[in-house]
């Protein structure tokens, strides 16, 4: 029950944040470096040794699902490109044992510019999507990454600090 | 974790990858080659949609409103600023018309008048305990050629005339004051007479003093200058009859008369600096 509620709790900060984002647009998104403030929270429940994979997945579904209705896409676009993501992360985290500041600002830098990518490619198929050149969208992604980057020590401590047992290693 | 535990995770992180995928295929589609199944889910997925994008703009709404809250104290204070500042150019503007209204009326005063003016500006009021004009300094002197004994007249009639002339400044001497003669005539009748100041304190009144004992005269009767022995032009208004003595008694017919011209808000008047050009065109 408390992984239960530390998820509710993440995803309501979650949803608190991009709110927050989307009446002070021009303060948290400055263009081009409009951070995702949602992903961090993603990879750190991915790479979180105590965190169950189907809770985190549950966890990125949702806050996936709430950036769609922020976000004005078609629904499934931000769900799918956040569970992506969380399976991702989770690999990433299985696949090395390396922890730390740098650890989650590079995981976060190259796992945003590539889930970045699948989201333009995917909205570059919607009908009437906007389409964007490729050094406009190359210095958005980048940029967007980078400021992303540089919050997510911040997030991943903020998740660390919701949810302790995400800590712990798997028993 | 046993077997079907482990089957039953996989599964639901499956659905939740193949979920959001098939939602936004049926999204993406263009609308004329959505399948049945397409349909079918996305018939599931707007009114969940809806609702949800209801709600969040709600909560959207409010947090909005209150950071727009936020705002409103320091644009209130902003607006009431703009707003005394407004206030004061209206009232500098409403000045400025009148003083206009005035400068206009004494230029259409200067086209009637067939002598030569010109415009001076009130530049001090000597004021009674009453709050009444006793005396004027107007802002041409020496230099204007200006001279004792010329006629200053403002758009609602005679002022008076100019008394002395100081360097660049001169003093009227107003045709309330007991020194100011004038001869005038009164009524359609045209009865002759002369009017001098009463010198009153408290109120502007001058007294008329008539040539013969048989004029008729009634209060109301408007009086102008006569321009006998050319130092006033003829027919400027003067005031009107505003009471008529007791013709049975004395040697002479008299009255008072009220000035046409509110002393207490000059600004403006003319001096007429010669004599008339042509006396039948006033």
């Amino acid at each position: 029950m408390r992984g239960a509620r530390a998820s509710i709790i993440i995803v309501s900060v979650v949803f608190a944040i991009v709110l927050l984002q989307s009446v002070f647009s021009s303060l948290l998104a400055p263009h081009p470096f409009s951070p995702y403030f949602g992903l961090p929270f993603v990879f750190a429940l991915g790479t979180a040794p105590g965190t169950r994979v189907l809770r985190g997945a549950v966890t990125a579904f949702a806050i996936g699902y709430f950036y769609d209705f922020f976000t004005g896409n078609p629904l499934g676009l931000h769900t799918f490109v956040f569970v992506v993501g969380y399976f991702s992360a989770w690999l990433i985290g299985y696949l090395l044992s390396f922890r730390g500041i740098v650890f989650e600002m590079v995981l976060t830098f190259v796992l945003t510019v590539l889930l970045g990518g699948l989201l333009e490619l995917i909205r570059g198929f919607t009908p009437g999507g906007i389409a964007r050149s490729g050094g406009t969208l190359t210095i958005a992604l980048f940029a967007s990454a980078f400021a992303t980057a540089l919050l997510a020590p911040i997030l991943f401590a903020l998740v660390r600090g919701v949810d302790p047992e995400s800590e712990r290693a798997p028993t | 974790m046993n077997y079907f535990q482990t089957i039953r995770d996989a599964a639901i992180l499956l659905a939740l990858l193949i979920v959001p995928a098939v939602f936004l295929r049926a999204n993406l589609r263009d609308p004329s080659e959505l399948s049945w199944l397409d349909r079918a889910l996305l018939q599931v997925s707007g009114p969940v949609q809806y609702v949800a994008e209801w709600a969040a703009d709600g909560v959207t709404s409010i947090v909005e409103d209150y950071v727009y809250l936020l705002d409103v104290k320091s644009d209130n204070d902003h607006l009431r600023a703009e707003n005394d500042r407004l206030q004061r150019e209206m009232r500098v503007l409403r000045s400025d018309v009148q003083r206009v209204r005035e400068l206009e009326s004494l230029l259409g005063l200067r086209e009637r008048m067939a002598t030569e003016t010109m415009t001076a500006r009130v530049i001090a009021k000597d004021i009674s305990p009453s709050f009444r004009v006793v005396r004027l300094a107007i802002d041409q002197g020496e230099q204007a050629r200006v001279h004792a004994g010329m006629p200053v007249v403002a758009n609602q009639g005679l002022v008076g005339q100019i008394r002395r002339v100081s360097g660049r400044f001169a003093d009227v001497l107003l045709t309330i004051d007991p020194e100011s003669r004038v001869d005038v005539v009164v009524g359609e009748r045209r009865a002759r007479g002369r009017l001098e100041g009463l010198g009153e304190r408290g109120r502007y009144r001058c007294r008329i003093q008539f040539d013969r004992m048989d004029d008729r005269v009634a209060v109301g009767d408007e009086v102008f200058t006569s321009g006998l022995g050319k130092k006033f032009p003829a027919s400027i208004l003067i005031g009107t009859i505003s009471k008529v003595g007791d013709q049975e008694l004395g040697l002479h017919q008299e009255g008072e008369v009220t000035p046409a011209v509110d002393f207490t808000r000059l600004d403006e008047v003319l001096i007429l600096t010669s004599g008339p050009k042509d006396p039948d065109a006033l």
